[in-house]
Parts: structure tokens; C-alpha cells; sequence
């Protein structure tokens, strides 16, 4: 693992000294919806209608009413909401940066719900079903002899009021994107925990492809791309075990896993300020983390329909 | 060692003549090469990554008349037949820093110059790196 870290940082610093920032030929003369200025604080607040699903028993829905989104871009920090970067190389067909950022996994464990400060939470707590454990990972005698001379109690799944907190923690890692004319693109992006939290990491890669709608002033892009969690991270936020208030039978020890994703996003520029916003993306959770007993869904949802406001 | 310095001179000899025959060479080579004048020789934008637009006052002389091509980087701009001096004025585009050369038929490049790009600020735009919340 450390070795994988010496040696992206070891590339970055290659390709840093290769040709660094001067090579920038980045084609961008004018703030867009991929440009933006430098030095510049740049605030805007999407209004409208969304939901986040929340795969987990027990766990509600995270509606998203109000979107604040805030950047800053110097020559090679910038902020973009909740990641910090600093870009080593930015060329016109690639660009590379070192990346801390929050780690969203925990946003399904929050009681407090991240619609308390994005949105308005709603009646979300779905309670824990009634289920009988089938497939326990870990055995417990109990549930595979039950006592003959009473019925079988079905057993309580477990769900998000019962197990020990789940912590945020801060990733850091490398962000690299590839462009492929003006309409393509290849997201890669590394991240390992420094928080000491889950102490694993994870890969997400996408392809992104943007067209022109009619003669609009407005674009739709489409993207595909998968998550590659570390068994550390889906141990962490999925495994179930003795720190958990849950019956033996349904501990759980989380394997690594792939979870492929596809996504959509249209925005239509009405004017300076407003723009008209849609977007939507699911993703098809990995086995390792649908196998959970915690877990109730297959699927993580996320759609938004509104405007954004730029200030 | 009676004969060392005989022997020296012979070398010596031989050597100067060598030389000698290299520098004629290499002066009649000198002379068949054209001279290649591209004015101005830098373009300014205000920043980078801008596409620089300019007229260039592009001139070359040869002591010989030549058929030669003019090119920015690979793309040809203009070929002449048997010319030995040329001014002409182009519209060029310059994306970065380019090199300006006059080819021969069988593409060797006879000279070159390059015209860099220049910004006067440093640039006013970034690509923005991550297009929506990392939660989402």
C-alpha cells in the first residue's frame, strides 16, 4: 500500500518536472461551465428538487432542496467544495493533482442526515425489517438449532440505529483527467485514508462525453465509470461485528468490490446568473457491500432537478 | 627518430590541406543557404493559452535561385519556384511558441526560426477540476 502511494507521488513529481505548469496551454478564455477564473471565489446555490437514496436499513433518503456549492482556483490550489487540490501539471490534452478531500461513504451513517444542512429532511426513517438471517458469514449455534418447542422468532435486520458510529475521514490522493477533444474525457482519481478512520482506499475512474443540444446554450453529458473500494473501506462502513449492537449471526466481514456507476447531466444556461439544472446518476452497489445485512438496496440513486444560481 | 620531422611536416601538410578543403567546403555550403528573416519575432497575448494572431513580414534571400517551401512547424504555408529573394506578408496563427522554416523539394530544412508566444499577465482561466460535490 505504501509502496502504491510512493509511487504516484514519485509519478507526479515526474511528470511535475517533465514540463510542469508553463506548458499550460489550457484551453480556457472565458469563465463556463469547465473554465473558471482564477483568484476569483466563485459561490452559487442550486434550488430545486433531488433526492440521495440511502442503501442502508434504517437509513433515510437525503433529500437535496438547497445545493451550495463554493470554489476558488489560484494558479495551482483550488478548492472545490469539499476537496483541496494542488495541481502539478496542467497541459492542454492532461493535468494531474494532488487531492484531500471527504471521503462521501459516511454521508449513509450520519443520524443527523446531510438533508438537515443541504435540504429538508423529511419522515426518512424507513425502521428495520423483519427477517430471517439467511447466509451468515459468522456462525452463531443459536440461530442454526433454534429451540424446537417455540416458533421461530423472525429476526430483526440490523439497521442504522444499531450499530457503533461510523466516522467521516479525509482522503488524500491523486486526481488526473485526460481530454480527448473537446467532448470527452477520462477521469482517474486515487484516494487512501489519512484520517486513520477505515484505513483503506479506493480507485474511481469515469469517461465522460459531452454534446451540444440542438442549438441551445445548453449541454448534455453523459458518463459511465465504476468505484473500486478496498476490503478496509467496505469492512469499515458495511462489516458488522462485535462493536456492533447486532445479533452474531449477522456479522459480516467486507470484501473489496467494484460498483460500476452511469450518470446524465443537462444544464441550460437561461442567463448570466441562472442556469437550468438536471442530473442523475446510479450506482450498481458491489456484491461486497449488497451483501451486507445492513445494506437493504442494490442501487444508490441520485437525481436533481432545479436552477442554479451563480452569485 | 631522423625522419621525425619530415614526417612531421608531411602530416602537418597533409592536415592544413584537409582543413582547408573542409572550411571551402563548408563556406560554399554557407553560401547556398538561404537567409530567412521573419519579423516581428514574438507574438503577445494577454494570456496564456490565448491563440496569438499576427502579420508576418517573412523574407529570405539566396545567392542561387531556389525552390523552396515555408512552413509553420509541419503545416506548409507557401511554396515558391525558382526564386532567389522573397518579402511577402502572411496572416499566422500561433497557439505557442512555433519554429518557422524554409524546406527544400526533398522536405530538408535549408533554415529556420523560431517565433515565440508571449503573455502579459499570467492566465485569467483554469479548467475547473471536479464538476460537482464529491459526496453526489
Amino acid at each position: 500500500m505504501k509502496a502504491s502511494l510512493k509511487y504516484l507521488l514519485l509519478l507526479a513529481a515526474l511528470t511535475t518536472s517533465q514540463s510542469g505548469l508553463a506548458a499550460a496551454s489550457a484551453t480556457c478564455s472565458q469563465a463556463n461551465e469547465e473554465c473558471i477564473e482564477i483568484g476569483q471565489w466563485q459561490v452559487s446555490l442550486a434550488v430545486g428538487g433531488g433526492v440521495l437514496t440511502n442503501p442502508l436499513h434504517g437509513g433515510g433518503n437525503i433529500p437535496l432542496i438547497l445545493v451550495p456549492y463554493i470554489s476558488y482556483y489560484n494558479e495551482q490550489f483550488f478548492l472545490e467544495n469539499t476537496t483541496l487540490g494542488y495541481t502539478f501539471q496542467e497541459a492542454e490534452h492532461f493535468d494531474i493533482s494532488a487531492i484531500l478531500e471527504l471521503n462521501g461513504e459516511q454521508k449513509h451513517f450520519n443520524r443527523l442526515h446531510a438533508g438537515n444542512i443541504i435540504g429538508v429532511d423529511g419522515a426518512l426513517s424507513e425502521g428495520g425489517d423483519s427477517e430471517v438471517p439467511t447466509s451468515p458469514d459468522l456462525g452463531g449455534a443459536e440461530d442454526l438449532f433454534p429451540d424446537t418447542d417455540k416458533p421461530v422468532e423472525p429476526k430483526r435486520l440490523p439497521t442504522l440505529d444499531d450499530i457503533a458510529k461510523r466516522d467521516w475521514a479525509i482522503d488524500a490522493g491523486v486526481l488526473a483527467h485526460w481530454y480527448i477533444g473537446k467532448q470527452q474525457k477520462i477521469t482517474a482519481q486515487w484516494s487512501h485514508d489519512v484520517s486513520g478512520v477505515y484505513k483503506g482506499q479506493h480507485i474511481k475512474a469515469s469517461y465522460k462525453y459531452q454534446l451540444p443540444v440542438f442549438d441551445w446554450p445548453a449541454k448534455l453529458q453523459l458518463s459511465v465509470g465504476f468505484d473500486w473500494q478496498s476490503a478496509e473501506l467496505i469492512d469499515y462502513y458495511y462489516g458488522l461485528n462485535s462493536k456492533d449492537n447486532v445479533e452474531q449471526a449477522y456479522f459480516y466481514q467486507g470484501k473489496q468490490g467494484i460498483s460500476p456507476f452511469l450518470g446524465a447531466a443537462f444544464n441550460y444556461r437561461i442567463n448570466k446568473q441562472w442556469q437550468f439544472k438536471f442530473s442523475a446518476k446510479r450506482a450498481f452497489l458491489s456484491s461486497a457491500i449488497t451483501d451486507s445485512p445492513l445494506v437493504n438496496d442494490k442501487h444508490q440513486d441520485y437525481v436533481f432537478i432545479g436552477g442554479l444560481y451563480e452569485f | 627518430m631522423s625522419f621525425s620531422r619530415p614526417l612531421f611536416i608531411l602530416v602537418a601538410s597533409c592536415l592544413y590541406a584537409s582543413h582547408t578543403s573542409a572550411q571551402n567546403a563548408s563556406e560554399n555550403e554557407n553560401q547556398h543557404v538561404p537567409y530567412l528573416a521573419i519579423k516581428p519575432i514574438t507574438c503577445v497575448v494577454k494570456s496564456l493559452g490565448e491563440a496569438c494572431q499576427m502579420k508576418a513580414n517573412v523574407t529570405w534571400q539566396s545567392p542561387a535561385p531556389k525552390s523552396v517551401c515555408l512552413f509553420q512547424d509541419k503545416k506548409q504555408l507557401k511554396c515558391w519556384a525558382k526564386q532567389n529573394q522573397v518579402s511577402e506578408i502572411f496572416d499566422v496563427t500561433l497557439d505557442k511558441t512555433m519554429v518557422f522554416s524554409l524546406r527544400d523539394k526533398k522536405q530538408n530544412t535549408l533554415v529556420e526560426q523560431i517565433i515565440k508566444v508571449h503573455a502579459l499577465s499570467s492566465r485569467k482561466y483554469r479548467r475547473k477540476l471536479k464538476s460537482d460535490w464529491s459526496l453526489f
